[in-house]
């Protein structure tokens, strides 16, 4: 006879946040998505939060079908207007959550000028940006967060742009809540993604997500294990960059210096526009 | 008395992925012969005595499937 | 909303105003508490009447990035029960398409108001025009019905809103209301209705009993509606759905369901959506078929046609989509001959000759360029006509 670990086991986890008759998931072998939404439902299930009043919006491609498979209201929306939809969800009524999945070519490349102004009006929501360096869902096109030199099925002899840094787009425009993960350590991410629903005001949570079919075959990581392996070897924590860089040899410093900088990138407060508005009708409502 | 756990796979949603196996610290994993009724070789528990409950495997697993069970020490005891 | 508030945002009874404010008007008296939309010359004054408006009643007004958010931020808002409108003209017309299109899909109600002017591109900002009446039809890809009105006066513009917002409250779908940039900022004496006057026409709403099927119907084709919050954990997506919401777009069956419910819920209730005004249907052998700005030009024109012995009546299209060809087809079979003018290069013109089909002759009288038709100018056409047929 065996009785579960509490407080809870995935077993639990998926009767209590998942559409059944949704499961499986449509996504591949090593991609990370699974692990995303895996995380957003821990960090849910920390928080507590009533799933009636939470509202999943998504735009189109592979993150953006984490959607439906969480049992709660949901809206699957156009190709990069994720936000703009939300906007108008959170705008109408501010008494509900809003979580946002969306993805590197769906929120920063057709959506950037969304993820700008949402930003920037500070709208209170909860964005987790997957980003998997490629589009995905239409089998491995070149993004705006494909690295130099990257190969996919649009940049055959290697990408020539230089590619986005979508946090530092989001610091950039204030936003109070920016925060950077691989999906390889299952903690700190669900802590984060937690930290970002309850921030009142816009919370950015980047996912570098492993995309082995249409991203690690073509870039020299073939298979599950190698581009996991790569997240692992090409991120640092923030914590320990600093550190490095304060206290480290000149060797380690040399060694971080190209990684990815994982982390809390901001947390700080300011006012959202639901906040905002809401006093701007207390003074001239009749 | 050592505590003891056991893992239960979902085999309607494992994608046999090996995530789990690949990432186990203590290496307790291995990936069955036999098929599942999708058609994977899905992830068991090899080595029990390895497993220290840690629950990676089932935090990790993008597709739901890994629960982390507590043996209880009653049924050990007899 | 506070309906009190409502009147007392408003002001006087009667007033002096432009078109672009009696639509923001007719919003605000049929109960929109939403408006998301994006500066565009002639349409702002439709945003600026409302942003000054919704705040004083508890509103929200959202100035989005472009036209883009702006639709979505209305299909958005409206699944939590809201009542949305946007504004826009041609160029931020063309840029909603797809939104609109995923409006439709969704059943989302929603009002779109397109103080028109003329195109191609940037073409005549300030200047009024009828040239996005097929892009209201067809603009947004994929089968669909859409419905459309055509005020013709400052009255009948804040009055359509209205019904514009019935409209798509009663069957969970857009609907657009077209005016033009003459017409948006031409000034005119405005009555606002009573409350008594009003007929306001909510969205069939969930009654509780049973499973919550969000897109299963009963006879009317139209589904009913639970919001956001309200514990049904309700799945919204452009992809083609089953009666619960979820994706099935592999399935032909569905899709074909589906969509044709979505043609049929129209369809099926064009005598409900149909609206048009006639002047001398009995009595004529030319008709003018017109709607718009024009009509005003031609109503007149028509007394003095009338005055110099031809007999002219006119139909003026009130409901533009869905097209009200039978109304059409009736007239042809009494008339010999029909003047349809438009300030485009001839867009309605085409379901009019698809109507009449060739039971009597159908002539156009196009002008672009931003000025509406002078009386001189329908009434030589008039003439003409006239002779030809003699």
């Amino acid at each position: 006879m065996s009785t579960l670990l509490k407080p809870k086991t995935a077993a639990e986890l998926r009767d209590v946040y998942l559409r059944q008759e949704m499961m499986p998931t449509i996504f591949c072998d090593g991609c990370g998505l699974g692990n995303v939404l895996n995380y957003t439902l821990w960090a849910l299930d920390e928080l507590q939060v009533d799933l009636d009043q939470v509202v999943f919006v998504s735009g189109i491609g592979c993150s953006s079908r984490l959607s439906g498979y969480v049992n709660a209201d949901g809206m699957h929306t156009t190709h990069g207007r994720a936000l703009s939809f939300a906007s108008g969800i959170k705008a109408a009524n501010p008494n509900l959550k809003v979580i946002v999945f969306t993805g590197d070519g769906d929120g920063a490349g057709i959506g950037g000028n969304h993820l700008l102004h949402t930003i920037r009006r500070n709208m209170d929501m909860t964005v987790i940006l997957v980003n998997n360096y490629i589009y995905g869902m239409t089998g491995g096109q070149s993004a705006p967060t494909t690295p130099i030199g990257g190969l996919s099925t649009t940049t055959p002899y290697g990408n020539v742009e230089y590619p986005m840094d979508i946090c530092a787009l989001a610091l950039a425009l204030e936003a109070p809540y920016v925060a950077r993960w691989t999906v390889n350590q299952p903690y700190p991410p669900i802590k984060s993604i937690a930290q970002g629903i309850a921030k009142r005001g816009f919370a950015l949570i980047e996912m570098l997500v492993p995309c082995p079919t249409a991203y690690g075959g073509r870039n020299g990581l073939k298979g599950v294990e190698a581009i996991w392996q790569w997240y692992r070897e090409n991120t640092v924590l923030l914590d320990d960059f600093e550190h490095i860089m304060e206290f480290g040899t000149l060797e380690e410093q040399e060694e971080i210096k190209h990684k990815l900088k994982v982390g809390v990138l901001r947390d700080t407060e300011r006012e959202s526009f639901e906040e905002r508005w809401a006093k701007l009708v207390e003074q001239v409502k009749l | 008395m050592e505590q003891t756990y056991n893992i239960l796979i979902d085999e309607r949603w494992c994608k046999g992925c090996k995530l789990c196996y690949i990432h186990c610290p203590t290496q307790a994993l291995r990936i069955a012969e036999r098929f599942s009724p999708r058609g994977i070789h899905p992830p068991e528990l090899a080595l029990v005595a390895r497993c220290n409950g840690c629950r990676l495997c089932e935090l990790l697993c993008p597709d739901f499937a890994i629960t982390v069970t507590e043996e209880e020490e009653v049924a050990l005891h007899g | 909303m506070d309906r009190a508030l409502i009147r007392r945002a408003l002001g006087d009874k009667v007033q002096f105003i432009q078109g672009d404010d009696a639509c923001a008007y007719g919003a605000l008296l049929a109960g929109c508490n939403f408006f998301a939309g994006y500066p565009i010359t002639p349409a702002t004054e439709v945003a600026e009447q409302m942003s000054i408006l919704l705040p004083l009643v508890g509103g929200c007004y959202i100035q989005m990035e472009d036209e883009i958010a702006s639709m979505g931020a209305l299909v958005g808002a409206s699944w939590t029960g809201a009542k949305t409108m946007t504004s826009t003209s041609g160029p931020g017309f063309s840029l909603m398409q797809e939104n609109l299109g995923y409006a439709i899909m969704t059943e989302t109600p929603c009002v779109v108001v397109n103080v028109q002017r003329s195109g191609p591109s940037t073409g005549q900002p300030t200047m009024g025009a009828y040239g996005d009446m097929m892009q209201a039809r067809w603009g947004t890809h994929g089968d669909h019905e859409i419905i459309m009105l055509c005020p013709a006066s400052i009255q009948e513009s804040l009055d359509l809103t209205i019904v514009a917002f019935n409209l798509s409250e009663q069957f969970r779908t857009p609907v657009l209301l077209f005016i033009d940039g003459e017409l948006g900022h031409m000034r005119e004496r405005l009555v606002i209705p009573d409350e008594d006057e009003l007929e306001l026409v909510e969205r069939p709403m969930f009654n509780g009993q049973g499973k919550y099927l969000p897109f299963a119907t009963d006879a009317s084709l139209v589904p009913t509606f639970a919001p956001f919050g309200s514990g049904h954990r309700t799945y919204v997506t452009g992809l083609t759905h089953n009666e619960q919401g979820l994706p099935r777009s592999s399935s032909a069956e569905i899709h074909d369901k589906l969509v044709r419910r979505l043609a049929d819920k129209i369809n099926n209730h064009r005598d409900q959506i149909i609206r048009y005004e006639e002047f001398y249907a009995d009595d004529c052998d030319i008709a003018i078929i017109t709607y718009g700005i024009t009509a005003r030009t031609c109503r007149d024109v028509v007394e003095q046609a009338r005055s110099k012995g031809i007999k002219v009546g006119m139909l003026r299209l009130i409901t533009i989509w869905p097209f009200p060809d039978d109304t059409v087809a009736r007239w042809s079979e009494c008339v010999q001959a029909i003047l349809v003018p438009e300030m485009n290069l001839g867009q309605m013109i085409h379901p009019i000759r698809e109507a009449v089909a060739g039971r009597c002759k159908v002539a156009p009288l196009f002008r672009i360029g931003g000025e509406i038709h002078t009386p001189v100018e329908i009434l030589t056409a008039l003439e003409e006509l006239q002779c030809q047929l003699c």
